[in-house]
């Protein structure tokens, strides 16, 4: 990769790492220390990481990255399903973007993830399976569950009937 | 060795699981849960063969479950337009870019400001000086005139034969209404009429007008303004020098220049090349400055424009 294309990949695809770490974990100074330290990572590599192949592995280093971070802070919380009423608590917008965006910050970080993987940037399954070192099963999984605790948040807060 | 009819093999009987019919399930008898993981991998279109036929058979029949299903195609994500703020700080530019930022916008800056320091000062000054009427009229009443060598005060006088053309000092009292015309080689007391500079008439239009001197000026330089003509550049760092040794250090600005090219020739590896050329008295006369890319000779001390 040369340092132009290095550059398109800053230009091109950070404000999308930015956004997938920002809405996973919800701390913009984190997201930016994480989105920065993997272009970091990138630019120690860029000999030898083709162009093409770069957008995934911005995802994939900023992914791990993440993973450390919430580990180091202890806030990664291994739960498949999300049901907790009293969290419903906390309505204000009825705009079905936000109430979503809202029931996703409650999903677990790696639920959470797949789903941004495949709504934000349109991974597929085998993508996003490589992103986060999951099988593809797992992969579907994560994203039909998710789908589901979503659906579950809306009906509970009575955006859908 | 053993041949297979040696070993005994036990034969299946043949019982039937009664209640086999009990345990068979249709699409129908999904639960809600089962069901919703299902429409939202159908939603995705992640079913396919068997699962896929069978879940639109199910939805087919069931128009409320089709419904049902049919509300996990909106459960998507839109991104929002967060932007990173950190873009522009991990840009990075190419070896080129580096290079002419490094070395070549740096030694064109230092050239640049070797020129300015060589160039401004005494000449800008004296430049300024001969334009502002308010100089000249500090001329027109001053009592110590420096005439230097290198420019002479041309008298044009019909009546009095003067010629002032070496450098010398020049003794004039403040111009008065009778004046009085004596020529010497040291000392003259002669009312001028400034020539050039449109202003001058007015400045000496009380006197009576064959009581004047023609007079072309080149350039007169006053004690006072002669301290104003020090280099800027030099005054300030002999302030400097002053402020730190508590002395009077004497700077040369050629030494400082030269310590300049000198340093910037280590740092980036140029060639640059600052000399000094002096006179046969040893007073300094110009500079010469080359490098591969610019090459020039500034007067020093220049009196003239």
């Amino acid at each position: 990769m040369t340092v132009k294309e290095y550059n398109n990949a800053v230009k091109e695809y950070g404000d999308h790492v930015y956004r997938f770490i920002y809405r996973s974990i919800k701390d913009s100074h984190r997201a930016d220390d994480i989105v920065q330290d993997t272009y970091e990572k990138l630019w120690r590599c860029v000999t030898e990481i083709e162009y093409a192949a770069v957008r995934s592995w911005l995802f994939t280093s900023a992914y791990n990255r993440m993973i450390d971070v919430i580990r180091k802070d202890s806030r990664l919380v291994d739960v498949d399903y999300y049901d907790d009423c009293s969290l419903y608590a906390e309505e204000e917008s009825n705009d079905l973007n936000e109430v979503l965006h809202r029931a996703l910050a409650m999903l677990p970080a790696v639920q959470r993830s797949v789903i941004l993987l495949r709504d934000y940037e349109g991974y597929s399954y085998r993508e996003i399976a490589d992103i986060a070192d999951l099988s593809e099963a797992q992969v579907k999984t994560y994203i039909f569950r998710g789908r589901v605790a979503l659906r579950n948040y809306l009906v509970k807060t009575s955006v859908w009937q | 060795m053993t041949e297979d009819k040696d070993i005994p093999r036990l034969t299946p009987p043949d019982e039937r699981f009664p209640s086999r019919e009990h345990l068979l399930r249709r699409p129908e008898d999904l639960s809600d849960e089962q069901f919703d993981l299902l429409a939202a991998a159908w939603a995705e279109d992640a079913l396919g063969g068997e699962a896929l036929a069978e879940m639109n058979q199910l939805l087919a029949s069931l128009p409320s479950k089709m419904a049902r299903a049919e509300s996990f195609r909106h459960i998507r994500l839109t991104p929002s337009d967060e932007r990173w703020s950190g873009t522009g700080r991990l840009l990075r530019r190419s070896v080129a870019v580096m290079t002419l930022r490094r070395s070549i916008i740096p030694a064109l800056a230092a050239a640049a400001a070797l020129i300015a320091f060589i160039l401004s000062g005494p000449v800008t000054q004296r430049h300024t000086a001969d334009r502002l009427p308010t100089q000249l009229h500090e001329v027109a009443v001053m009592n110590d005139v420096l005439i230097p060598a290198a420019t002479p005060i041309i008298v044009d006088q019909r009546n009095t034969e003067v010629a002032v053309s070496t450098s010398r000092m020049l003794k004039t009292e403040k111009v008065t209404r009778q004046p009085v015309i004596a020529v010497n080689e040291i000392q003259h007391t002669v009312p001028l009429a400034l020539a050039h500079n449109a202003a001058s008439p007015g400045l000496i239009a009380a006197l009576p007008a064959g009581d004047l001197a023609g007079m072309r000026l080149n350039t007169i330089t006053t004690p006072a303004a002669q301290e104003k003509e020090a280099n800027w550049i030099i005054k300030g760092v002999s302030l400097l020098a002053r402020a730190v040794t508590k002395e009077e250090k004497k700077i040369d600005g050629y030494k400082i220049a030269n310590a300049c090219v000198n340093g910037i020739n280590t740092v980036l590896g140029w060639d640059m090349e600052l000399q000094q050329v002096s006179n046969r008295a040893g007073e300094p006369v110009k500079v010469n400055f080359s490098s591969s890319l610019l090459s020039f000779s500034a007067p020093l001390n220049k009196t003239a424009p």
